[in-house]
């Protein structure tokens, strides 16, 4: 049985129209399913943990990025496949996962390509692309409990990646996306240009740049707590530990996907 | 991965780098990598990779260290075993034992401590075929 589980805001009238196409091409493809609309009277982790038990083996994510992301870190720790139809045209996961538009969606639900793919967890938390850490001053950063890193600089940012930057950075030329590997990257990013720096060069931003494998990280802070936050979503605060978890769910994938 | 360094003649460092310790940064504690590293900063404690490491002009390691191939041009304070090519440029310090199968050291380099090369054991010669 698939899952529809629709986001608060797709009852706004601009996305009327490409839900009516996009529920007529599931029920032409033979997949359409039992939908739940989330309100805010309505817990989403209910209304998914409720399907599954119902024997939905299909969880489809209708909305933007933020609403597969919820979908994500719920059915992580069931052995479900996660699907997605993107109804706002900028989504950044549509273009990672090789959707084109909603009814492009439909066509990849009924081919079904299931992809494993690693997640990343913080905490009690799953992420799916990355953390970022703004502010790093008094940071102190120990990767698989060997050694430690330490930031000359406190303008530094840093980011932990598990499939790339791409939900961090608005710039598609500058995504990074790493394919499934069964580590996480750490990258130590140099400062943010400000004042006359932005707009004369003085060196290469790639000269501060530092960048680490490592499978278990742990995050934490001398004297403060620093933000922590998963897929420009979820905010933590520091210590946090980080691990990967390798082939963690079953995602649905298009033929173009960049994963 | 491919190597960062051509076995065939003079290192060149290549963009494929699994692990870049950058100017920026220090690194304390023992760090065993299994890709290539590039290192521009500060390592204190042991450092070693299956694959090829490029210390950078300016860097300063102060631990042992191991890799396939190495090119230094940084400053090391500790034992060196390469188990291919070792490079020293002009620019390179080391202050230790070297231990190597093929080794070569530009003008002005600066060298203090014992070093052993092997390039002749590693290679023994095939023995002649008899029809």
């Amino acid at each position: 049985m698939f899952f529809y589980f629709y986001d608060t805001f797709i009852n706004e009238k601009r996305f009327e129209s490409d839900l009516i196409k996009t529920e007529n091409r599931l029920i032409d493809l033979g997949i359409n399913g039992r939908i739940e609309k989330l309100t805010i009277l309505r817990n989403g982790k209910e209304l998914i943990e409720e399907a599954i038990k119902n024997g939905a083996h299909t969880i489809v994510a209708v909305g933007d990025d933020n609403t597969l992301l919820k979908v994500i870190n719920i059915v992580a720790d069931h052995s479900v496949a996660i699907g997605f139809i993107p109804l706002r045209a900028n989504s950044k996961l549509a273009r990672i996962l090789g959707i084109k538009d909603c009814l492009d969606a439909c066509d990849i639900l009924s081919k079904r390509l299931v992809k494993k793919i690693n997640l990343g967890k913080a905490n009690q938390n799953y992420f799916f692309a990355s953390i970022s850490i703004p502010q790093v001053e008094g940071i102190k950063v120990e990767c698989d409990e060997k050694y430690k890193v330490s930031l000359k600089q406190k303008d530094n940012g840093l980011a932990v990646y598990n499939l790339g930057n791409f939900l961090d950075v608005a710039n598609e030329d500058q995504w990074k996306v790493f394919s499934n590997k069964n580590y996480l990257n750490v990258y130590v990013l140099p400062p943010a240009p400000s004042g006359l720096s932005k707009y004369f060069k003085t060196n290469n931003p790639q000269d501060a740049i530092s960048v680490f494998p490592a499978k278990k990280i742990k995050i934490s802070a001398e004297g403060k707590t620093l933000s922590v936050i998963l897929d420009q979503q979820t905010t933590l605060k520091t210590p946090v530990q980080v691990t990967i978890k390798p082939k963690k769910i079953n995602l649905i994938v298009g033929r173009h996907r960049k994963i | 991965m491919a190597a960062m360094f051509s076995k065939n003649s003079t290192p060149t460092v290549s963009n494929d780098a699994e692990t870049i310790i950058g100017k920026s940064v220090k690194i304390e504690g023992t760090f065993n990598g299994e890709g290539n590293i590039i290192v521009e900063g500060e390592v204190n404690g042991n450092l070693k990779t299956d694959k090829d490491l490029d210390v950078k002009e300016g860097s300063k390691i102060t631990a042992d260290i191991e890799a396939a191939n190495m090119k230094i041009a940084g400053e090391i304070n500790g034992n060196v075993k390469c188990h291919g090519n070792l490079d020293i440029s002009g620019q390179g310090k080391i202050i230790g034992d070297i231990e190597t199968k093929l080794i070569s050291i530009a003008t002005g380099a600066v060298l203090k401590g014992h070093c052993a090369t092997n390039a002749h054991e590693a290679k023994p010669k095939e023995s002649p075929k008899h029809d």
